[in-house]
């Protein structure tokens, strides 16, 4: 037909544009897929997005402060020792604080840096999240909710820091760290055996 | 609003959990604690105990208004109450007995428990032999978290002390009251058979309800028994068809992984003369064993709705210019070839199928790897639009004659005994589809829906049979025998035919122009107006030089033509999001202000649309816009939200997911009465609408 040149030539451009399409929105994660990326800034005002750790292990903590729960991770030093090990084995560490302004939780970029230097927590960067819009396209729930993406970008864990849904700090030695437990297997190349846990802790104050 | 230091909030805390417990007399068929917050109490319904016979305590909240406790699946954040019993030898106790909890939302998040009062029930089962006369204590800790935004973790221990006695002994404390009203809450084993058909994001519960008046029902829910089965904020539309109660409900964070039985608890609530009865069921319904019987009917259905989705888009505007180029195709080449009639509708047939399966293709690959897109996300990429515009204003210019391809319509007929008539023919086919994007059809709406929510194979097949169904009349004109006998004779009025159609081609242009315009900014729409005009200039230069039999001439504007078109795809930016939040008495759609609303008892009406979307713009034109229409909305108090979905945004793909789509348009009305939304048909008259919005009551 008469056109056919032109549509062959719009046909090829066409495929090739669609398959190119790059879109970073997601409506609901799933371990076994690409997390979805996003761009937020820190406490002190610097841009990270996750697309640009990759070729790097991400670990994804929501938080609040004021939530018992939190607390409980936070009084016991048991968050940041783990924090700690993590950062230094050149895992990127994300403490996400999605409360909105005015709700609990919700802190300045000063504030923020306060609470990292007086609890002694050593996250790669605190990311305000006040827009909630990291914490509605990953779908956290609570505080803490914590996710995973490994190297290539996949995300690997989402769920609970551990097994024990109470407020409790004599709870901790006795439970099983899922996070630990998913970065060690990691680190042994093994799979990770659970990687959906049920989060608990107070809701994130969207 | 006031708020306590936490500190204040703690210290509160700690002095409640001083007050020890207060014994009245050496037998206390209860012992209590107060907080700020609540007021706990471990009760008995007995006063006292029967060798081998069970009794029933509980754990018994009274909470402060605005505060809640938790169900034993406490939702999307909280946690449930738990009790540990320090019991006499030979003393067992059951797990809590739970009563049917309500449903408490928090933002996007939805959670499950009790306010005002919370009774959890444990059956404790003594030993055969036990002195009468003897005392018997019980003791529990418990632990409970209560909520109203911010939580506070209580715990408690608690003791109940009872005498044995025989049974004629026994009598019901002050509590049975309480005792009775728990039970009446607890839920009954589901008198009917239920299975659920599991498929990757969703499930089917299907209940055969023996009967059911739909008109009387008020409320229906599923509270799933453990977390990641369901998405408890999701909404829960439910069908009945044959006695044949259906729940949709979305899948949660444990969609990844097979289910062979969902537990949980589905909670009915019918008006009856006697005010509101409420029935609460234990459901444990297997998966269904071939999730294909129970959808078989549902997907017969959809295939047909896909089949006649197909037919339709063949008037769609759109696509119109290009149908009718091969309308008089077919009169052509049956006037001159008719062997090759049948040839050629099967090749066109086979160029839409493939595009339909390709473009099916591409999207389930995307959204494999993560995407959240649905149907119309290729028209959410500017260059896309772009692309189509230059496409369909080549084609008008030919069609007006300005340029032409070496031959001319009279004489394709010998070309059409070609390889090259073939491939022309296949590409119709494709054009076509590419150009019926955009006017997706409203039975399509349903099936893409539902394809995009199924297996990749079932997903492609109903892909396949939409353009089945679009190539289907084209089809049986060209199988047709006799077919010469009835068409038109070609001659001169082809070319006027042909000419005529640019026009309709233009129109898109113009439609497709303003739908950049939303997509891309100022300064970018000037280029890809101007890369029209040069694609234009371009065209006619190659009609100009077309006698040259010179390759440089055509390989110099084919790379000009190239870069141009290449540059202009390079230079869109998109356009700076002007989102308001309020405009007038619209409202741009964000989904926590429209739980607040919700909250609020607000009726809402929510419109997803897209400035691609020919059916949502034409909806707004002749139904939404109308002045009864507004009126209604403003006596009702209806809060109008618009979501458009012109670019990329997750948010209102996750909603039209929610409700089963993949595209818009979608229009959600919900009654403010703390229901779940109506879903309003995809095509809208003024008449549906008002209809819809009478069942909302008028404020008063």
């Amino acid at each position: 037909m008469i056109t056919r040149s032109l549509m062959k030539l719009s046909q090829t451009m066409l495929l090739s544009l669609l398959a190119a399409i790059s879109l970073t929105t997601h409506a609901a994660v799933n371990v076994g897929q690409p997390a979805p990326d996003f761009t937020g800034a820190d406490s002190n005002g610097k841009q990270h997005s996750l697309s640009q750790y990759k070729g790097k292990t991400v670990v994804l903590e929501w938080t609040n402060h004021d939530c018992p729960y939190v607390k409980k991770h936070y009084n016991s030093g048991n968050m940041q020792a783990l924090q700690k090990d993590a950062t230094a084995n050149g895992i990127v560490w994300l403490s996400i604080i999605s409360s909105r302004p005015g709700k609990q939780g919700h802190v300045s970029g000063k504030q923020a840096n306060e609470l990292t230097a007086s609890r002694n927590a050593s996250p790669t960067a605190v990311i305000l999240d006040e827009s909630s819009e990291i914490g509605l396209l990953y779908g956290a729930k609570t505080t803490p909710h914590m996710y995973i993406v490994d190297k290539s970008g996949q995300l690997v864990y989402m769920g609970g820091i551990d097994n024990t849904p109470s407020k409790d700090e004599d709870d901790i030695p006795k439970s099983k760290n899922y996070v630990r437990t998913a970065l060690d297997e990691m680190a042994a190349g093994q799979a990770i055996k659970e990687s959906i846990t049920r989060p608990y802790g107070c809701s994130v104050k969207y | 609003m006031l708020r306590l230091p936490a500190w204040v909030i703690k210290s509160c805390f700690i002095s409640a959990l001083l007050i020890v417990p207060l014994f009245t007399s050496a037998f206390a068929y209860t012992t209590q604690i107060t907080t700020p917050r609540v007021t706990a109490s471990l009760i008995s319904e007995h006063d006292s105990i029967v060798p081998g016979q069970p009794i029933w305590l509980a754990l018994h909240f009274d909470i402060i208004p605005e505060w809640h406790t938790y169900w034993s699946n406490a939702g999307d954040s909280g946690n449930p109450p738990t009790i540990d019993w320090h019991l006499p030898a030979g003393f067992s106790a059951s797990d809590i007995h739970w009563p049917y909890p309500e449903r408490l939302p928090v933002g996007p998040l939805m959670n499950y428990g009790y306010s005002k009062q919370s009774t959890l029930l444990v059956k404790i089962t003594p030993p055969d032999t036990l002195d009468p006369g003897q005392t018997v204590t019980f003791f529990a800790s418990a632990n409970w978290l209560v909520c109203k935004v911010e939580c506070i973790p209580e715990e408690s221990e608690f003791s109940l002390a009872l005498p044995v006695t025989s049974a004629d002994q026994q009598s019901p404390t002050e509590w049975a009251s309480v005792f009775r009203e728990a039970r009446q809450r607890l839920p009954q084993p589901l008198p009917w058979t239920a299975d659920v058909g599991v498929e990757p994001e969703q499930l089917q519960l299907n209940i055969d309800l023996a009967s059911i008046d739909t008109q009387q029902l008020e409320e229906l829910y599923f509270y799933p028994a453990s977390y990641g089965l369901v998405e408890h904020a999701a909404a829960q539309p439910h069908r009945i068809n044959n006695n044949t109660l259906t729940l949709t409900l979305t899948r949660g964070d444990l969609r990844g992984q097979a289910l062979s039985q969902l537990d949980g608890l589905l909670l009915i609530r019918e008006r009856t003369a006697d005010g509101l009865l409420t029935r609460a069921f234990t459901v444990a319904a297997p998966a269904s064993t071939a999730a294909s019987t129970t959808s078989s009917a549902p997907f017969g259905l959809i295939l047909l709705f896909a089949l006649a989705g197909g037919l339709l888009l063949n008037i769609m505007p759109c696509v119109f210019p290009i149908l009718s180029l091969k309308a008089l195709q077919i009169v052509q080449t049956a006037a001159q070839a008719p062997a090759l009639v049948r040839q050629n509708g099967l090749i066109f047939t086979a160029g839409v199928v493939v595009s339909f399966a390709v473009l099916a293709g591409i999207l389930l690959i995307l959204r494999a790897s993560g995407e959240a897109i649905g149907w119309g996300f290729q028209l959410q990429s500017p260059a896309f639009v772009l692309i189509l515009t230059w496409l369909l204003l080549a084609m008008g210019l030919m069609f007006s004659g300005v340029w032409s391809f070496g031959e001319n319509l009279m004489g394709l007929g010998n070309q059409l005994t070609g390889r090259r008539g073939k491939t022309g023919t296949f590409f119709t086919g494709v054009l076509a589809v590419v150009v019926a994007t955009p006017c997706t059809a409203p039975f399509m709406g349903t099936a893409l829906g539902y394809a995009l929510g199924q297996s990749s194979l079932t997903a492609l097949l109903i892909f396949i049979v939409l353009g089945v169904g679009m190539a289907l009349p084209w089809l049986l004109i060209s199988l047709s025998p006799g077919l010469a006998n009835w068409l038109p004779k070609p001659g001169a009025w082809m070319e006027t035919t042909k000419q005529v159609l640019a026009f309709p081609l233009y129109a898109t242009c113009a439609w497709l122009l303003w739908v950049l315009s939303q997509q891309i900014d100022q300064a970018s729409l000037l280029f890809a107006m101007m890369s029209l005009v040069i694609l234009s200039f371009l065209l006619w230069t190659w009609q100009k030089l077309r006698a040259t039999p010179h390759i440089l001439y055509k390989s110099a504007l084919a790379l000009l033509l190239g870069a141009t078109l290449l540059t202009t795809v390079v230079q869109l930016q998109p356009v700076v999001s002007t989102a308001t939040a309020t405009e007038g008495e619209r409202q741009a759609f964000d989904p926590l202000r429209l739980e607040e609303l919700k909250r609020n008892r607000q009726p809402v009406l929510v419109n997803f649309t897209a400035a691609w979307c020919i059916t949502c713009l034409v909806n707004e034109k002749v139904a939404i816009s109308r002045p009864n229409v507004q009126t209604q909305l403003r006596e009702k108090g209806v809060v109008y939200m618009k979501g458009d979905w012109t670019n990329k945004d997750p948010q209102i793909t996750a909603m039209l997911k929610r409700y089963g789509r993949s595209g818009v348009p979608l229009y959600l009305l919900f009654p403010g009465n703390g229901q779940e939304a109506m879903v309003l048909p995809n095509i809208l008259t003024e008449g549906i609408l008002t209809d819809a919005l009478q069942q909302i009551k008028t404020p008063n």
